[in-house]
């Protein structure tokens, strides 16, 4: 049975809803609610990316979706949800790493002030599904915002006792910003409803065509900043390192996991969908490819020179997003699946990351590179999950992003374009870098080293997604199904990923 | 181009430039958080004047409105746009609301409103000043 | 202090603005102001009143506009689109305005930990505040209330109105510095009417056309321009109207920073 994906949305809410009321009967209680309404987007994502794969139809060009309507009326005049390959697998990832989040941080006694952590955790991933899954514009800056709003209260809920305020500064800047995104896009939007008349994804798609250049022209530029500044596009993504260096980890592997790959897909969605059809030429995927390259640059630099571990895990969230967003815009084959194999890598290394970072964390200090000194000598388990995670992300094999970067290059090389493999070497040897870097300092051991004890929930979760990108770095064939059907949702033809390893 | 084109649209641009320049000069938060709150309106504008048609009247009928549920077609502008900004105007209020939340808490724990400190840099690691 | 800003030194913020105005005025005037662009797919000649054949309208506003009163039974166009074609887009405006209520709560309180000891004195308002404020109180919650029950026969509804009623008690506060509705009253109401909204929209995936949000009694009371009509529209702008007043005072209420 397929579930509708309406539910995907109506969950949240109901939940949200919920919360407030059980918090006036017992607070503790009230912080299971968007849990258990997080665990219900799961199975019901689960559901759709199953019936997904199953019921394709395996002829060339053809994809499944499926899709829903509200308010009664057949699209363009009621707002559809569309859950495409893409949309399906991003959404199951994004809901995944919010439950990772959730379970990890169940027991933190933190917020004794009520659930709010919890509920923005939630909404903030319904309203990124919501961007992902959505068929009409509007409702795509709806769920942006709702996105953007609890972004803003998460990055300002503070760590510890908040001393220093560092993380009012990051939800202050968040909020301009965003705001100033969204209010971008909105205009945007003006503009297209003003040349076509309508807000349906699809149905602007087809009338974009006969727009005058410059309005499509404009219209893009907006999109790209706005959603740029969400994805955390290089030189748009200013606001993030204060909001990673000062938000709680949860907050952290929210915007590195969730809003910003949120931002992306939606970026992609417009500017491949709506405007690049209406430029000529290439002009559209050529300013993502190159933005996508430098930001990856970039952001691995600063990770590199970068002496807060929060910071630096932030930066290198920043060098991920552009290299999954020049792979989507090399396009082919190759190109997309780059993307994804490098998105599922990073969705499963990164929140690992980020908690076994904020297990070891101080109250309210900034987190030198020094406190993972002698890990190995104080807690053996999270040394090997730190490692693990670490160089998963550097796509040592077995890992998804290996294959990732594998596709990428032969994409690449594959059109002769040799300036963009060398750049993607340069990045690539600026992450081992700062990544060997943080190695050298967890390997040796010390003997003054005090023990220390990772919680639980954490060893257990990590140790899931350790293994879960383990498995799926070695059997990567397991993902063929559904980046096939990706690939065909961006047009090309399907590469038997068994055959080439 | 028509006279009315160049009033609405030039007005209208022009109190989106003013908010542009204030967010782009100005460091000190709540100047910041106005300045958004004109590109806010701006947009909001633009939005309305998007959907305006030139001599129709509101988009409600019956009453005495004199206009019937049968003739609507061609009598009455877009109700599109203006139902997006009442959407728009209702975000524009939570966005500004929980903005100035966070200026204040960011007044309360530094003493400061600028956001002086506030990098585009990439390896500004200094502490915020209390 | 003062801030400073000499003249050239915000002369390149002022060319970027005035670019980047530039830049969007000539993109716009490209969309031509005023002219009945929705209605390019009506035939030549059209006459309001005449007979459309809306099958082959495929423009969102056109078919609104044609067909909106038969298919909402609601005498207010702009109502008909946000509460029943576009009720999702709604459904997510009121989660966002929850959402900001909701946070603004839970920041300030981490804010108002820090200054627990500093309690300001509050100069008691003037009697003819006090005492006005009284008269006019009733009358505004009744304006509001009279607001969000017509929002879909005159202008106005749920936004609207909640926001008036809001307004009279952002007045009532003004009046009785001391004062203030229950931060548990609030929260109820609250959380309530946006339970009932999604009620009303499940109500649709269990009636007639299995669709969330839909509006499946549209026909069933009363007529056009009645205040019994609408269906289910009029019953979610009252929760609507609800939840707006309830949230908006809430923001006054937290935002008035004494606490109470």
């Amino acid at each position: 049975m397929t579930p509708d994906p309406v539910l995907l949305i109506v969950i949240p809410l109901l939940a949200a809803f919920l919360t407030p009321l059980v918090a006036l009967g017992s607070k503790k209680f009230a912080r299971y609610v968007p849990l258990i309404g997080v665990l219900a987007m799961g199975v019901v994502s689960l559901l759709l990316l199953k019936d997904l794969i199953e019921v394709q139809p395996r002829t060339y060009g053809a994809y499944n979706t499926i899709e829903s309507t509200t308010g009664g009326f057949q699209p363009p005049f009621g707002i559809s949800l569309i859950v495409t390959p893409l949309g399906g697998l991003i959404t199951f990832g994004m809901i995944m790493v919010a439950l990772y989040v959730l379970v990890t941080s169940i027991q933190k006694k933190e917020d004794d002030k009520g659930p709010w952590f919890e509920m923005m955790a939630m909404m903030a991933t319904a309203g990124a599904v919501g961007m992902v899954i959505t068929g009409d514009l509007f409702n795509m800056f709806v769920f942006l915002e709702i996105t953007s709003i609890s972004g803003t209260i998460l990055a300002a809920l503070p760590r510890g006792n908040g001393e220093k305020g560092l993380n009012w500064k990051g939800a202050a800047g968040y909020a301009v910003i965003s705001a100033l995104a969204s209010f971008l896009i909105l205009a945007a939007i003006a503009l297209l409803y003003g040349a076509t008349s309508t807000l349906n994804i699809a149905q602007m798609a087809e009338r974009v065509g006969s727009i005058d250049t410059f309005v499509a022209g404009t219209a893009l530029l907006l999109m790209i900043i706005g959603f740029g500044i969400e994805a955390e596009i290089f030189p748009l993504n200013g606001w993030a390192p204060e909001v990673y260096r000062g938000s709680r980890w949860g907050t952290s592997t929210i915007f590195s996991g969730i809003i910003g790959k949120a931002g992306l897909i939606a970026m992609l969605k417009v500017v491949t969908v709506i405007l690049a059809p209406a430029l000529e030429g290439n002009i559209a995927m050529d300013i993502l490819l190159w933005g996508g390259v430098i930001t990856f640059i970039v952001g691995e630099a600063a990770a590199f020179t970068s002496k807060d571990l929060y910071r630096l895990w932030g930066f290198s969230s920043i060098g991920m997003f552009g290299l999954i967003l020049a792979a989507f815009s090399l396009g082919g084959e190759n190109g997309i699946y780059a993307a994804v194999l490098i998105m599922i890598g990073h969705l499963i290394s990164k929140p690992v990351l980020f908690s076994l970072t904020g297990a070891m964390r101080h109250k309210d200090r900034d987190l030198p590179l020094s406190v993972l000194d002698g890990l190995m000598g104080k807690s053996r388990v999270t040394a090997f999950l730190f490692i693990g995670a670490a160089l998963m992300l550097l796509g040592m094999p077995p890992s998804p992003i290996f294959w990732g970067k594998y596709f990428l290059f032969s994409g690449a090389g594959g059109e002769s374009n040799w300036l963009l493999v060398g750049l993607l070497i340069v990045g690539t040897l600026l992450e081992a870098g700062y990544i060997g870097k943080l190695l050298w300092r967890v390997l040796p051991k010390k003997e003054e080293a005090k023990a220390f004890k990772l919680p639980i929930t954490t060893t257990v979760m990590a140790l899931i997604a350790v293994a879960l990108g383990v498995l799926l770095g070695a059997v990567p064939g397991l993902l063929q199904d559904i980046i096939d059907l990706v690939v065909l949702e961006f047009g090309g033809a399907i590469i038997i990923l068994a055959g080439v390893i | 181009m028509n006279g009315l084109a160049l009033v609405f649209y030039g007005g209208i641009l022009l109190l989106i430039a003013v908010g542009i320049w204030g967010i782009l000069s100005r460091r000190n938060l709540i100047k910041v958080i106005m300045a958004i709150t004109i590109i806010a309106t701006g947009v909001n504008l633009l939005l309305v004047s998007v959907g305006y048609i030139s001599g129709r009247a509101a988009p409600i009928v019956g009453g005495d409105t004199g206009i019937d549920a049968s003739s609507t077609t061609g009598s009455v502008v877009d109700p599109i746009p203006q139902a997006l900004v009442l959407t728009a105007i209702v975000i524009g209020l939570a966005t500004t609301a929980l903005a100035l939340v966070a200026a204040v808490g960011y007044y309360r724990k530094t003493g400061s409103l600028e956001l002086k400190s506030w990098s585009y840099g990439l390896t500004n690691e200094k502490e915020v000043k209390k | 202090m003062m801030e400073r800003t000499t003249f050239h030194r915000s002369l390149p913020a002022i060319a970027l603005a005035l670019l980047f105005a530039a830049t969007l005025f000539v993109a716009f005037v490209e969309v031509d102001f005023g002219e009945p662009r929705i209605e390019e797919e009506l035939p030549v000649n059209y006459q309001p009143g005449e007979e459309i054949d809306t099958e082959n309208i495929t423009t969102p506003g056109l078919r609104y506009l044609a067909n909106s009163s038969e298919e909402t039974g609601s005498a207010n166009l702009v109502t008909a689109v946000v509460v029943n074609y576009r009720g999702f887009d709604t459904l997510g405006e009121v989660t966002i305005l929850f959402l900001a209520a909701t946070g603004v709560g839970a920041l300030l309180s981490f804010i108002k930990d820090d200054d627990e000891k500093k309690k300001k004195k509050i100069l008691p308002p003037s009697l003819i505040l006090n005492k006005g404020a009284r008269l006019v109180l009733p009358l505004i919650i009744l304006f509001g209330v009279y607001v969000f029950l017509h929002g879909h026969l005159s202008p106005g509804g749920g936004f609207q109105g909640g926001v008036i009623i809001a307004s009279g008690m952002l007045l009532f506060y003004i009046a009785e510095p001391t004062k203030g509705a229950s931060h548990k009253v609030i929260s109820i109401i609250e959380s309530t009417a946006g339970l009932a909204f999604i009620g009303l929209g499940i109500v649709g995936l269990m009636t007639a056309s299995k669709i969330f949000l839909a509006n499946d009694f549209a026909g069933d009371w009363g007529e056009v321009g009645m205040l019994v009509s609408a269906g289910l529209l009029p019953l979610i702008y009252i929760a609507i109207g609800f939840k707006v007043g309830s949230e908006m005072t809430g923001l006054v209420e937290k935002m008035r920073g004494d606490g109470s």
